[in-house]
């Protein structure tokens, strides 16, 4: 019969691992209201990229309509610049920044 | 008569004269030429910044960028001439012209409505004109 030792020898290394979290700020994608864009086509554009439900679609437009910017997407930052790309890619004012 | 209808297998159709198409044509004609080349006067203006407060951008995102614009650009040129568009393609018409439309903007410094009324009214007729297949096109996806 084996017993666990109570101790262990001095020769046993001891390994501590420290797990630490970096928590990364999020990014935010926005987008800039403009004097020509059809607010439909702004809409539009939503739904195809994020998939976001209609009126989430224009709820967003409404707010870049009305107070100058939004912030439709936020999260990691390669996802973020990526979606920056594909507004800009349809025409659209849009821009990332870091989170403050 | 609308300009694009939507139809109920999903596809739209296209109900632009000659003199349309020759319009929306050159638009996608520009649309290509300038993203290739830097010196056309549209290409700053397709080409914002994508992270302003950094000294310049990833050349992987934007070239991801030109990448999805010449895309869409590229398959509006192709359907130019057909009857029925797919949503894709319509999509493609879109942005397409949205695009024309942001570069038309910057190249003016058009700011507001008011500065848009204030424009040459030869220009002033090419965004309404613009605006009026973006406006079918959205009603229509």
């Amino acid at each position: 019969m084996t017993t666990s030792p109570r101790f262990r020898l001095s020769t046993e290394s001891d390994t501590d691992t420290i797990t630490r979290t970096v928590t990364k700020k999020p990014w935010k994608v926005l987008v800039w209201d403009d004097p020509v864009t059809p607010m439909r086509v702004v809409e539009v554009i939503f739904r195809k990229i994020f998939g976001y439900p209609a009126a989430k679609c224009t709820q967003l437009m409404l707010t870049v309509h009305h107070e100058g910017k939004a912030v439709v997407w936020s999260g990691a930052q390669d996802r973020a610049v990526h979606y920056c790309t594909q507004l800009q890619a349809a025409g659209l004012m849009a821009s990332v920044e870091e989170e403050s | 008569m609308a300009l694009f209808k939507k139809k109920r297998d999903g596809s739209i159709s296209v109900h632009l004269n000659g003199a349309g198409r020759a319009f929306v044509g050159e638009i996608f004609n520009q649309v290509v030429a300038a993203e290739n080349d830097p010196h056309h006067e549209w290409h700053l203006a397709m080409n914002p910044p994508i992270n302003p407060s950094a000294n310049s951008d990833d050349p992987l995102a934007t070239f991801s960028r030109q990448k999805e614009m010449a895309s869409n650009s590229e398959l509006a040129q192709m359907t130019i001439n057909e009857d029925t568009l797919n949503p894709g393609e319509a999509y493609a018409w879109m942005t397409s012209l949205n695009l024309a439309l942001r570069a038309t903007v910057g190249l003016h410094n058009l700011s507001d409505e008011e500065s848009l009324q204030m424009l040459d009214p030869e220009i002033r007729q090419y965004v309404v004109s613009i605006q009026s297949l973006l406006f079918g096109l959205a009603d229509c996806l």
